[in-house]
């Protein structure tokens, strides 16, 4: 049979300050770091690398769904043909690219066909978007669909980072200015006149 | 057999040197520690613009590229500078003004810093060369504050934009005048270069339109008497008891064996702090350091002090239409306050920061949009202002080492009492800019305290009349040497007025080069 646990008023008063003590630490350590430590593990599972896979050129099939998915995204009509060529010179230069973005039309094609489509790129806007959406990779995906991303498709945060992304990126930097009513975008030859003028579509 | 050069440095001083002695038929060596940096700089261009992918090829390594900062500077100098062949101008805003005669002579008109050991006028026919050797276009038809010139701009000025134009008119009748910008980019084709096509992103002109050094680098190589060693380290000068240069010391970047290449004569222009940290890395009769016999190397240091700020409108403003400089004014360079403080640039800027290539964390196309919509409505306004010596500014050898063993260069930098009344100056300044053109909202970088050299690194090897004033003399040569010559930014005894130094660090270099020309011949 056990002894009950005896302690004087002393010792019981020094383990009670202790143990206050260590609690308010430890609040005090996660109130600090622990915003901190929890991005960095979420960082961690959620930003993988591209990986290594060689260059090469991309079938063309594979850069139709991209500048399809393309206009998924950015869910406007736009002029497409910097994106083709975008997704072109990053498969061919940059190693990982080729590889990842095959993969990813694979998933995208998958998806289409489960809703019913021959492809990704026979889609219309809509099913497009809702594709994009459904698998999680337009920002807008819900903490669950997140999660099991994280679990089952580690690609998804590799598309995000490596595909959406950049795309958005390549978005900010032309056809976001000219839907903002420029003439064209700082990156095209754009003459000496034009500056000089009031904006035409502005 | 003619003589021999040897040159540290590879950017628009060192180029400019290299390329007018080659061509006198002289032989040079040019060294430079960064990689090849291909031109006219259209891979870069597509590779940052199109692709938005940052090369690591063009990037030096931080285990040779580093400077350690103590102070009040909270910026990192070293990415001030671009270690590749062409140097920094590679990627310079080239806006090329010239010092006002009163910014040689500020202790005696204003009793502030030191009087140089020349004179705009001396100094004159050497800026007409250097805005012929730039390509620079320009007028000064519509700038009453310019200073007087003998030969006119080599190319016709770049037109205000529209939105320059209203701003023009709306503080013309407030008193305050805005007028084009001198800069070194083709209003019309030039030589060999292209006329400006306003692609909008002059960082990386695709054209060579925007004036970047390995354009003239490329033409000395092409004399066949230029040799350019990249990607290599000088680590000192050897000297001997005289003090005459006789060669330099350098390693290949990947760690192969240290060389010594003897010289004729050697100059650096490896930029400012660089320069500097050479001078300390070297010795003469086994004492460290050369050019110290007076103790100036590394003091007499300083930054251009640089605000940015932003005025709001209700109406858009469509900022970046054009990628170089229209608007600014030179009226508060030289001020009726001047002594009190000190001058001041005003630029009314177009950038914004939506276009330099690199990927940005967006969530979705419609929260780009409203970020991007409340810029058209922003106009950026640059202030520049002049700062003087101190004994708080200046450069020494740090203790952290590279990876040959060699120390670093440290910057010890702190702000006067003389740069917060100019800081005050800006501000003010800048709300009478604000007021006057209507702006309904403003923002001022000066709140959050911090300030920004603009990458102009001044003085620390200061040019004077003998060796218990300075470290060089008029010409860049050091004191008590007959053929180690200093160039660029570095020789400035104070920070070139409020104006951007390039043009007068160019001009300079090319009066350098006819003098060890005319000296050797």
């Amino acid at each position: 049979m056990s002894r009950p646990l005896r302690l004087s008023r002393r010792r019981f008063l020094q383990a009670a300050v202790s143990l206050a003590g260590l609690a308010l630490g430890g609040a005090f350590a996660v109130r600090r770091w622990g915003g901190a430590l929890k991005s960095r593990l979420e960082w961690a599972l959620t930003d993988p690398t591209l990986g290594d896979a060689a260059q090469g050129p991309l079938p063309e099939g594979v850069v139709s769904a991209l500048v399809a998915a393309t206009q998924g995204l950015v869910g406007t009509e736009i002029e497409t043909t910097h994106y083709a060529t975008f997704f072109r010179w990053r498969a061919q230069t940059l190693r990982g690219y080729r590889a990842l973005y095959g993969r990813f039309v694979v998933a995208l094609d998958r998806a289409a066909r489960e809703a019913g489509a021959p492809d990704f790129a026979g889609c219309g806007m809509v099913q497009r978007r809702a594709i994009l959406r459904q698998v999680g990779v337009t920002g807008a995906a819900e903490r669950a669909s997140r999660i099991r991303a994280l679990v089952f498709r580690r690609d998804w945060f590799r598309f995000e980072k490596y595909i959406v992304r950049e795309v958005l990126a390549l978005f900010s930097q032309t056809d976001g200015w000219v839907l903002l009513g420029y003439e064209s975008w700082p990156g095209t030859p754009r003459g000496l006149e034009s500056y000089t003028k009031a904006p035409s579509r502005g | 057999m003619k003589p021999a050069l040897a040159i540290v440095g590879s950017g628009i001083v060192g180029a400019a040197i290299a390329h007018t002695l080659s061509r006198r038929g002289y032989r040079v060596d040019v060294f430079e520690k960064g990689p090849e940096y291909p031109y006219p700089h259209a891979k870069q261009f597509s590779e940052r613009i199109q692709f938005m992918y940052e090369n690591p090829l063009y990037e030096a390594s931080k285990d040779i590229d580093t400077v350690t900062v103590s102070g009040d500077y909270v910026w990192h100098p070293e990415r001030e500078r671009h270690l590749v062949v062409g140097g920094s101008a590679t990627q310079w805003s080239a806006i090329t003004l010239r010092m006002r005669p009163a910014d040689f002579r500020t202790k005696s008109r204003y009793g502030y810093g030191e009087d140089w050991p020349l004179s705009y006028e001396d100094l004159e026919p050497y800026y007409c060369k250097g805005e012929a050797h730039l390509g620079v276009s320009g007028t000064d038809a519509d700038n009453p504050f310019a200073p007087r010139r003998s030969r006119p701009f080599p190319l016709p000025p770049f037109e205000l934009s529209y939105h320059d134009r209203l701003l023009a008119d709306t503080l013309r009748p407030r008193g305050i005048r805005l007028h084009t910008t001198p800069q070194a980019r083709t209003r019309i084709p030039y030589e060999e270069r292209a006329g400006c096509q306003n692609f909008g992103v002059c960082k990386f002109c695709p054209i060579g339109a925007r004036y970047s050094p390995t354009y003239h680098l490329l033409d000395a190589l092409k004399t066949g008497r230029c040799q350019l060693h990249h990607d290599v380290s000088v680590r000192r000068l050897v000297m001997d008891k005289s003090g005459r240069g006789r060669a330099l010391v350098y390693q290949p970047n990947d760690g192969s064996k240290e060389r010594e290449h003897a010289a004729d004569v050697i100059v650096l222009a490896a930029g400012t702090v660089e320069s500097v940290r050479l001078l300390l890395l070297s010795t003469v009769g086994g004492n460290p350091g050369i050019g110290s016999a007076g103790d100036h190397v590394g003091r007499h240091f300083t930054f251009h002090h640089l605000w940015a700020g932003g005025c709001h409108y209700r109406l858009p403003v469509y900022p970046n239409r054009f990628g170089g400089f229209t608007a600014q004014s030179h009226q508060f360079l030289d001020h009726p306050s001047r002594g009190k403080r000190g001058a001041l640039k005003v630029e009314v800027g177009s950038q914004t920061p939506f276009h330099e290539g690199r990927v940005t964390k967006w969530g979705s196309e419609s929260e780009i949009m409203e970020q991007l919509r409340p810029r058209l409505h922003w106009r950026r306004i640059i202030l520049s202002a002049e700062s003087h010596p101190s004994a708080e500014k200046y450069v020494r050898l740090s203790e952290k080492r590279d990876r040959f063993g060699d120390p670093y260069a440290h910057i010890h930098y702190r702000s006067s009492d003389f740069d917060h009344e100019n800081e005050r100056f800006a501000l003010e300044v800048f709300n009478l800019l604000a007021e006057a053109s209507g702006s309904d909202e403003r923002v001022f970088s000066q709140d959050t305290g911090l300030l920004y050299s603009g990458g102009h690194h001044m003085g620390g090897c200061r040019m004077g009349r003998n060796v218990r004033d300075s470290v060089v003399d008029q010409y860049g040569r050091l004191h008590g040497s007959s053929n180690v010559f200093v160039t660029g930014g570095c020789t400035f005894v104070g920070s070139s007025g409020a104006v951007n130094p390039t043009l007068t660090m160019v001009a300079l270099a090319l009066r350098t080069a006819e003098f060890i020309g005319d000296q050797l011949s």
